[in-house]
């Protein structure tokens, strides 16, 4: 009995050798992170890190970790953008010694440069349109402009009790806009912002205003902007009720690029003839290629599925 | 059946070369037609020998016409017309037969660098005749996408088009309010960024020289989507009491609103039925990286005849 016993035993102690291998990484990221962060509220991280410093003589690692750094800012997570450029080169890495291993040399440098130029795409397609973020906004701060249109008269502290009141790139703007009127003629200023944007919305928006500085009465701007603020609200409505109807179906895509994976990686190392297949024949390499790139394009369906278009 | 058919591959790239030559060494004689420069070469060339055969010199033939607006409603007229278009499908053709012809001869001596390239150990079979005709359909059928992109274009811009028709009349009502006069909307509409400026700037000229064929010129341009009735009543504006037209145009609205709402849900509901169709591409991931693999193992076994 013990002798069948001792085998089962040093199994389970290896795993949780390897469980514990696993938990001390885990914490020793998140220490890492969480340095990163003391790092930023210091404002130590304006010193230049080793990418940036290598950037400045081979100008593709300059521009790659500009566009990471970039995205991770847009994210609200500026400290680990250095983690995350490591991270998607570390992974090229490891795709290109694995292809190297199966032999294939040519692929070996093909994947990893496939690899990243499917992570530049997701960061350029998750990238949130500032025009879509004001349109957002527009009618809760319309709502608000209306309550304050009730107690002021003057445009230039209408647009400013406005900007307190909302958050987000409209806020930047129409603080931007209130300051702008304090030097310059509130009507070239609105004129300027009616012009700015590729978006009839914003435009209406400033237009509506100039009307109000133009012969336009306070009864009527306020109706206006109430029409326009309505139409709006309809149509940001049917687009995130479009949105919203698709998730399931989202869930759905995400649990077979699981399985998938799941199945891909079982075939290599469960499958006698797996590793062969997939890597010394052409039906096998098209088949590996094309399943990781439904695996890649699914992802990118998704991020893209989810987004609101312009 | 390996045949030697080397000492073709230099006279396939003569002829490749001479013809790259032909596109890229003529002169423009003329004014520049269009923005882009590569679409200013082609429709040069649509006039010269190869390309003319394959146009209709007939300008106001119908199935000329049809090509332009089918060109027009994709939003690709200041780059293209109907001749650009023949020229740059007949530069195609020709293009995909050379790649034809160079793959046919070639074919073994491909498959072996492919085979050095991949490592994977040659067959030594040679390419099947099955194959290389495959191969044809497959680059022969890569004619039809130039067109079916254009479809696609065009099917995407109608649906947009009727979409923001009612901020276009809600600002037409904001301007009229604010007693704008009517050169100074069809000014303004000209200027802002939307989807029909390019109408609205030509009507703009229009108008200063002409009112009677701006109004004609506008609906002609907004034929069939509702648009029309606002132009009807800003056509006679004049004669009528300003607040009543703007009620006028107020109530048109609601209808292009609704309008425009209705076509919004049959285009989500178009959407939500892709969001189901999605569900294939990760599905051909399943099938290639997990159950392929598998069904060969299965396959392989039964040939070498081993029992469970």
């Amino acid at each position: 009995m013990k002798v069948k016993l001792l085998p089962i035993l040093q199994d389970i102690s290896n795993y949780l050798m390897i469980l514990f291998v696993l938990y001390i990484v885990y914490y020793l990221f998140v220490l890492l992170i969480e340095r990163r962060r003391r790092e930023h509220l210091l404002n130590l991280h304006k010193k230049r890190n080793s990418v940036q410093r290598l950037g400045d003589r081979i100008q593709s690692i300059q521009k790659f970790y500009d566009e990471v750094d970039e995205f991770m800012k847009a994210k609200g997570k500026p400290n680990i953008s250095d983690l995350v450029f490591y991270g998607v080169v570390g992974f090229s890495v490891i795709i290109a010694v694995g292809m190297l291993l199966t032999g294939q040399f040519v692929l070996a440098i093909l994947y990893p440069l496939a690899f990243i130029w499917f992570f530049r795409k997701i960061m350029k397609v998750s990238k949130k349109n500032p025009i879509v973020e004001m349109e957002e906004t527009l009618p809760t701060a319309i709502d608000h402009m209306l309550r304050v249109f009730s107690k002021y008269s003057d445009i230039k502290t209408i647009i400013y009790e406005t900007s307190l009141m909302i958050s987000g790139p409209l806020k930047e703007e129409l603080d931007l806009m209130s300051r702008q009127m304090n030097t310059r003629n509130p009507v070239n200023v609105l004129e300027d912002f009616s012009e700015k944007y590729d978006s009839v919305w914003l435009n209406n928006f400033g237009f509506t205003l100039l009307g109000y500085l133009g012969d336009s009465t306070k009864d009527e701007t306020v109706r206006n902007l109430r029409h326009l603020r309505n139409i709006l609200e309809d149509e940001n409505k049917t687009k995130k009720d479009a949105i919203s109807q698709r998730k399931p179906s989202l869930m759905i895509n995400y649990a077979l690029v699981v399985v998938a994976i799941f199945f891909g990686v079982a075939n290599i190392i469960f499958n006698p003839k797996g590793f062969d297949f997939f890597f010394h024949s052409y039906l096998g390499l098209f088949c590996f290629t094309a399943g990781c790139a439904s695996i890649l394009g699914t992802i990118y369906m998704n991020i893209k599925m989810m987004k609101i278009d312009k | 059946m390996v045949t030697n058919n080397t000492y073709l591959l230099p006279i396939f790239v003569a002829i490749l070369i001479v013809f790259i030559n032909i596109i890229f060494s003529q002169k423009l004689k003329y004014d520049k037609r269009f923005a882009n420069d590569m679409s200013n070469r082609l429709y040069a060339l649509s006039f010269v020998k190869p390309f003319v055969w394959f146009i209709n010199p007939d300008e106001e033939s119908p199935k000329v016409k049809a090509e332009e607006n089918l060109i027009k409603r994709a939003g690709l007229d200041h780059l293209m017309n109907y001749r650009v278009f023949m020229t740059f499908q007949s530069i195609l053709f020709i293009i995909i037969i050379i790649l034809y012809a160079i793959i046919l001869l070639f074919a073994d001596q491909i498959m072996a660098f492919l085979d050095f390239i991949f490592r994977i150990p040659p067959a030594g079979t040679g390419v099947t005749m099955e194959t290389r005709i495959f191969i044809g359909v497959v680059l022969l059928s890569g004619i039809l996408i130039p067109r079916k992109y254009l479809t696609r274009r065009a099917k995407k811009n109608d649906y947009f088009f009727t979409q923001e028709l009612p901020v276009i009349q809600l600002s037409i009502i904001l301007m009229l309010r604010a007693k704008r006069p009517m050169n100074e909307i069809m000014y303004t509409l000209g200027r802002n960024e939307t989807r029909y400026r390019k109408i609205f700037e030509k009507a703009n000229r229009i108008y200063l020289r002409d009112k009677v064929a701006c109004w004609d010129y506008l609906r002609k341009e907004f034929k069939g989507t509702g648009f029309e009735d606002a132009i009807e009543v800003l056509e006679n504006m004049d004669m009528y009491s300003r607040a009543e037209t703007i009620r006028v145009l107020e109530n048109g609205m609601e209808f292009l609103i609704q309008r425009s709402a209705e076509q919004k849900k049959k285009g989500a509901a178009f959407g939500n039925l892709f969001s189901q169709f999605s569900m294939a591409i990760p599905f051909i991931g399943v099938l290639f990286l997990g159950a392929l693999p598998f069904a060969m193992y299965i396959f392989d076994m039964m040939n070498n005849g081993i029992s469970f």
